[in-house]
């Protein structure tokens, strides 16, 4: 059984972000492996284990980004591949989705392909859908379990105010939320074995589809307004002293 | 502008996100509403008293769920029909699947949790967080029939007004299903996280209680029903940090923060959560934050509006008999 994992290099969310001349930068940071997508990873370590599979590290980056594979390669991938694309800035959501699903099927004998649930840069959410449909294959989205009987999926569903078990097949599309556990350390042999691995490439072009800026065409950068207040600290003898004032300061600011 | 706009009900009722963006789809142009849900039906009054021109329901099967392919191929066809320029939907994770396979379809440019809109003539222009929240990036959308996904909170919900009729279509499923739905639990009631406009937070802190020295689990139940108490009162939800939720003390879906959710209350109160980014970047953006913390070098304090440098087992009882007092 083949499991390709959907994997996307973003900038570390310790980063300190920069704003100058309409460009975002954020000085010498390093790129991580998208938190979402550990645990897709997790998901396809989880499955390998008990199904024997081979999991494959997918993602879409300039050449030479490769920092999010090698981290997937550490924690147990078999393999990594990268599409790669000259200038990433001028891929949506859509463009990426029928690339991911165009490899998927050079790939071939493809049976599931796990994402995260979003992007920690983009925070779009929508590629999973996206690919699942472009593929035809049923989407099951924000799943927490996983478990696998011949070609048939059962799982469970985390919605925001529910929790459903669901049961579909397999070709299918997955995304993955925490619930499915902690993301695993790579190996000291793991993390070795990483740096040496060969990632194959596979270029966009060759892909049958340009990535196509044209649905969105990029306006502006902004930084959220600064707070400009600072903490006022409330200040009493006993626990209903400062009960009292911060009700008082609610009122004030007309919140209740 | 032609304006669609896709509510969920809950209970019959169009839910607050969806109020939102049938407001939002208003201020462009006029506005067609696709309602969705298990009775949808019972919603269509409330869809012209906000302000939808026509109405569409959704005819699902008795009691069927949401699936986002199947409502996909039922509802593309409608879309493609009609030729809005613009579909609005709330941002919630169903929404994202639906118009994430629609933007498939119809080809169509999609932009997810858009919190404010804007046209420069023919154009129409959305701004978004990125990188968390630590940036915003406006884009304008391109050729094609528009699909954008709004934040909750972002956008005023309009005021209901007495209109109640006007042109009713329904919306037929297609036969096809690729996904079953098997069983479902629902979350114990209470007020939907990311549309509340209280939300009582909790962090480590919690399983802290000087009273019951050592005893983490004991102290966490404590602390838990100090939340559920002053939410109660407050008529906010209950939330927590990742600390909280890896201990299994709270489900993974009243996480807030990086891996978690964003939310946007009108007040934020975080009890024994020391701030770390990855906490912050999803209550940030709330309008009053309120943090109770031991530590008054924590690092919560510098998002916070209002500090308290207390123990929260003396603390929070003390707010909730306050205010109840005063809200009578
Ligand atoms: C990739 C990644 C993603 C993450 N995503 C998230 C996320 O989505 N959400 C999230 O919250 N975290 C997330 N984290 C974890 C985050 O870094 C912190 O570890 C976590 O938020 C800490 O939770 P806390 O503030 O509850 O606990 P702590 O940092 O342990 O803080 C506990 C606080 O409680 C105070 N306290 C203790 N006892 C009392 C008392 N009796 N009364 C009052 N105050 C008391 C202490 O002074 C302290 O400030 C993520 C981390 C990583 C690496």
């Amino acid at each position: 059984m083949k499991i390709i994992v959907c994997v996307k290099q973003v900038v570390d969310s310790e980063a300190t972000i920069h704003l100058a001349q309409d460009t975002i930068s954020w000085g010498d940071s390093p790129f991580i492996l998208n938190p979402f997508d550990e645990y897709a990873v997790e998901a396809g370590l989880k499955l390998k284990d008990l199904h024997n599979a081979e999991v494959i590290a997918l993602g879409i980056g300039k050449p030479g980004e490769t920092d999010a594979l090698r981290r997937a390669l550490a924690m147990g991938a078999d393999s990594a591949m990268q599409i790669t694309v000259e200038d990433p800035s001028k891929m949506d959501t859509l463009s990426a989705a029928r690339l991911v699903s165009a490899a998927i099927e050079k790939i071939g004998d493809v049976q599931l392909v796990l994402f995260g649930r979003q992007s920690l840069d983009s925070g779009s959410g929508i590629v999973a859908a996206q690919t699942a449909r472009t593929l035809g294959w049923p989407l099951l989205g924000y799943i927490g379990k996983i478990d696998l009987e011949g070609d048939s999926i059962m799982a469970e569903r985390f919605l925001e105010e529910k929790k459903l078990t669901i049961k579909s097949h397999m070709p299918a599309a997955i995304s993955v939320v925490q619930s499915i556990g902690e993301p695993r350390y790579p190996s000291f042999i793991g993390i070795k074995r990483a740096q040496k691995a060969e990632i194959q490439v596979m270029p966009a072009a060759e892909l049958g589809n340009y990535p196509d800026g044209s649905r969105l065409l990029h306006d502006s950068f902004a930084l959220p307004l600064k707070k400009t207040t600072t903490c006022e600290f409330i200040t009493g003898d006993s626990s209903s002293e400062l009960a009292e004032k911060t009700v008082q300061k609610m009122m004030e600011r007309k919140i209740l | 502008m032609k304006c669609m706009v896709y509510l969920e009900t809950l209970g019959g009722k169009i839910t607050p996100p969806s109020a939102e963006a049938l407001g939002a789809a208003k201020q462009l142009g006029e506005t067609m509403a696709v309602i969705s849900g298990l009775s949808a039906s019972s919603a269509t009054g409330d869809a012209f008293g906000y302000g939808a021109t026509a109405v569409a329901v959704l005819n699902t099967l008795q009691n069927e769920e949401f699936v986002a392919e199947h409502f996909c191929e039922a509802i593309a066809p409608f879309i493609r029909d009609q030729k809005p320029d613009l579909v609005l939907f709330p941002n919630s994770f169903e929404c994202r699947e639906l118009a994430g396979m629609l933007s498939v379809d119809l080809d169509s440019p999609i932009a997810t949790d858009v919190v404010r809109i804007e046209t420069r003539g023919e154009t129409i222009l959305v701004e978004r967080p990125i990188y968390e929240g630590k940036a915003f990036e406006k884009i304008a959308l391109g050729e094609g029939i528009k699909l954008v996904t709004l934040r909750a909170r972002a956008f005023n919900q309009p005021e209901l007004s007495a209109a109640s009729n006007g042109t009713i279509f329904g919306i037929d499923m297609a036969a096809k299903r690729m996904v079953e739905v098997l069983a479902k639990s629902e979350a114990q009631g209470g007020v939907s996280l990311s549309s509340a406009k209280v939300v009582i937070s909790g962090g480590r802190g919690i399983t802290n209680c000087k009273q019951l020295a050592g005893d983490e689990t004991a102290s966490a139940k404590r602390g838990l029903i100090l939340l559920e108490e002053l939410a109660e009162t407050m008529g906010g939800a209950v939330a927590g940090s990742r600390a909280i939720v890896d201990a299994g003390y709270l489900p993974y879906s009243h996480q807030v923060g990086q891996t978690g959710k964003l939310v946007s209350p009108d007040v934020y109160i975080a009890a024994g959560i020391s701030g770390s980014i990855q906490h912050i970047v999803g209550m940030r953006s709330s309008k009053l934050i309120i943090a109770v913390n031991k530590d008054p070098e924590a690092p919560i304090f510098e998002v916070a509006d209002l500090g308290v440098v207390a123990d929260l087992f003396e603390y929070l009882p003390a707010l909730n008999e306050d205010l109840k007092k005063k809200l009578g």
